[in-house]
């Protein structure tokens, strides 16, 4: 009993330590295809991967935290953001870095867009930022609610779609607001560019296609349905899956639903379109391929190791898909038709 | 189990008024506010079990079995269970609310940062912790300011004139800890006993000051450090975690202070005196 108020300062410390250990991880890894190579964001590093063996041809190790967005890929620059909202930008050759710019105290979560020689950078501060290739802030522009989806640049045009559910169009160049349109729900993907028609995967309230133009509602598809990921235009429709599990192909000018496939779990991942078939990945460690024209699963491999760590896009190459796995220890694993482990990289 | 019983009905009432208020420091502070009355009567029984143990530590027999059986532990221990039996006194009867209150103040403190999800990866994990009666889409993200503050952030004031921030969230809550502190200290304290030959006011050798001698007692020392240790460690998480945990720990300690005034523990006069 003498040693009471120790021993509740220690249980207190201990708790505390528990309680900090289940704070929810702030991004994912992530994967982006260039010519030849793989570049990852795992962690605090970012490396350049040879998608044949998976041997690493150069890595970056950012010591100022964990990497939270995507690695965006402009002409002669790669662009990422941590977690205390610093923009990384490196050189593709080498991965050296290039410069840093910004500390907005807020995670970049969403993928920079490189377009010219300009710069757009969603912040989780709610701010757009544009940016020239040095670093120097070109203009701001401020929206309500944090910025998780990319940006959508045509011409002079931006589209940014915020979790204040708004989308906002704004002047490329001088960073004025053009239009503004209402949105149902909160937006954490970019929405998709096609044909004059914006599509928007919401939080919530499914699908809406706009025109680009006049931002009006062209339809509304899966109205309760969360979408975590840009929609992937085929040549069979749109398909994106969502929270419960469900990959949908939609029709693109109407919105119904042309075919639908029941999966073991959410898919939170983009699926990736190789040209000929769609890969899936699910949050409960599903890899599915499927043919959109016939509505057959071709292949499926359920790995209970990947349960609650694909998040990421899967990256489709001739002789395997590659998959970004989420965890303490973030990982590439690439995957062979018959579903064995062809290589897997973690960083040291 | 934590989970289902203990971290989602927490998390869900918290962004249910939330959903009400439309402010979520607001929230915070409403919800500290009912689970610290909820917890009121595991307060009462803690704070008069460790009056009883102050009281029973002054007790004559309890200084005669210390001295008496310093060299055999193990007869010293028969002979204090004995003691507390007599007296009715329950060695755990102030551990015990203590450890019920623990992991309903981690549950809060988990709930309050799952809630404030800062980025889609926490989002996730934080709507499939919701109630279907709950319309989560309508309802994230949460709005993290109150005040000059964003919950999610450390808390910073910045002055115009300043080139720096000032934690005053942090400096509060070390205050109010330390506060605290100090009244659950002299709450739980056994009203004076005049001594013979003692003048009122005039101050017992253990609390002599610089000149006279430290405190023999070790939970008194121990009691005494955790009174700088706690408000400095509290003060110290504000200032480098989310603003809106600091704004809980402000909360609890307020509504703590509140309490031992409900409970009549403090009577406001000593309060100069402490």
């Amino acid at each position: 009993m003498k040693r009471f108020p120790l021993w509740l300062g220690l249980t207190f410390l201990m708790l505390w330590t528990w309680g900090c250990v289940r704070q929810p991880p702030l991004g994912w890894p992530s994967l982006t295809p260039t010519e030849g190579r793989v570049l990852a964001v795992l962690g605090m590093n970012v490396v350049a991967l040879d998608p044949e063996t998976g041997q690493a041809v150069w890595t970056f190790s950012w010591d100022k935290g964990q990497l939270t967005a995507p690695l965006s890929v402009g002409e002669n620059l790669l662009l990422t953001g941590d977690q205390q909202g610093r923009l990384v930008a490196l050189n593709p050759q080498d991965g050296t870095l290039a410069w840093s710019a910004l500390e907005t105290g807020h995670p970049f979560v969403a993928p920079m867009v490189v377009e010219k020689d300009r710069l757009y950078a969603p912040s989780g501060d709610g701010t757009l930022y544009a940016l020239d290739t040095t670093g120097k802030v070109l203009w701001r522009f401020p929206t309500q609610g944090p910025l998780w989806a990319g940006a959508v640049v045509d011409g002079e045009r931006v589209y940014m779609a915020s979790m204040d559910h708004n989308l906002y169009v704004v002047n490329a160049a001088t960073g004025e607001r053009l239009e503004k349109q209402a949105l149902p729900a909160g937006v954490a993907a970019a929405p998709l560019l096609r044909d004059w028609t914006l599509y928007v995967p919401t939080l919530g309230a499914g699908i809406l296609a706009l025109d680009s133009e006049t931002l009006e509602a062209r339809w509304q598809a899966l109205e309760s349905a969360w979408l975590w990921h840009t929609p992937v235009w085929t040549p069979e429709g749109l398909a994106l899956g969502d929270m419960k599990g469900t990959v949908y192909l939609l029709d693109p000018d109407q919105g119904a639903v042309r075919q639908k496939w029941t999966l073991d779990s959410a898919v939170i991942a983009r699926p990736t379109w190789d040209g000929t078939y769609l890969y899936v990945a699910t949050e409960g460690g599903g890899l599915y391929v499927l043919d959109l024209q016939t509505g057959e699963v071709v292949r499926k491999h359920l790995n209970p190791e990947w349960e609650e760590r694909l998040y990421a896009a899967p990256v489709v190459t001739e002789k395997a898909v590659l998959l970004a796995l989420q965890g303490k220890t973030p990982q590439v694993v690439a995957v062979n038709p018959s579903g064995e482990i062809a290589w897997e990289y973690t960083p040291k | 189990m934590w989970t289902r019983f203990i971290l989602e009905p927490m998390l869900n009432a918290l962004l249910w008024i939330y959903a009400q208020v439309g402010d979520f420091g607001l929230a915070i502070i409403l919800f500290t506010v009912l689970v610290r009355l909820a917890l009121h009567p595991l307060l009462k029984q803690q704070t008069e079990s460790q009056e009883a143990m102050m009281r029973l530590q002054q007790d004559p027999r309890w200084k005669e079995i210390q001295e008496k059986y310093k060299n055999d532990r193990e007869r010293l221990a028969q002979e204090q269970m004995k003691l507390y039996r007599e007296l009715g006194v329950n060695p755990f009867g102030s551990c015990l609310p203590l450890l019920l209150q623990l992991p309903i103040i981690f549950g809060l403190y988990e709930a309050v940062m799952l809630a404030l999800a800062n980025s889609p990866a926490q989002l996730l994990v934080l709507v499939r912790h919701l109630y279907p009666f709950l319309q989560a889409s309508q309802l994230v993200p949460i709005d993290r300011t109150f005040f000059w503050m964003d919950l999610a952030q450390p808390e910073r004031l910045q002055l115009p004139f300043l080139p720096f921030g000032i934690p005053v969230l942090a400096i509060l809550v070390g205050l109010t800890t330390y506060l605290q502190s100090k009244l659950m200290t002299l709450a739980t304290k056994p009203k004076a006993q005049p001594q013979p030959g003692r003048k009122p006011g005039q101050k017992s050798k253990a609390k002599a000051g610089k000149g006279g001698q430290q405190s023999s007692d070790p939970m008194e020392s121990m009691s005494k450090m955790m009174n700088i240790y706690m408000p400095l460690f509290l003060g110290y998480i504000t200032m480098t975690f989310p603003a809106g945990l600091g704004l809980y720990f402000l909360a609890t300690n307020l509504v703590s202070i509140l309490q031992y005034m409900l409970l009549g523990k403090i009577p406001l006069p000593r309060l100069g005196r402490a």
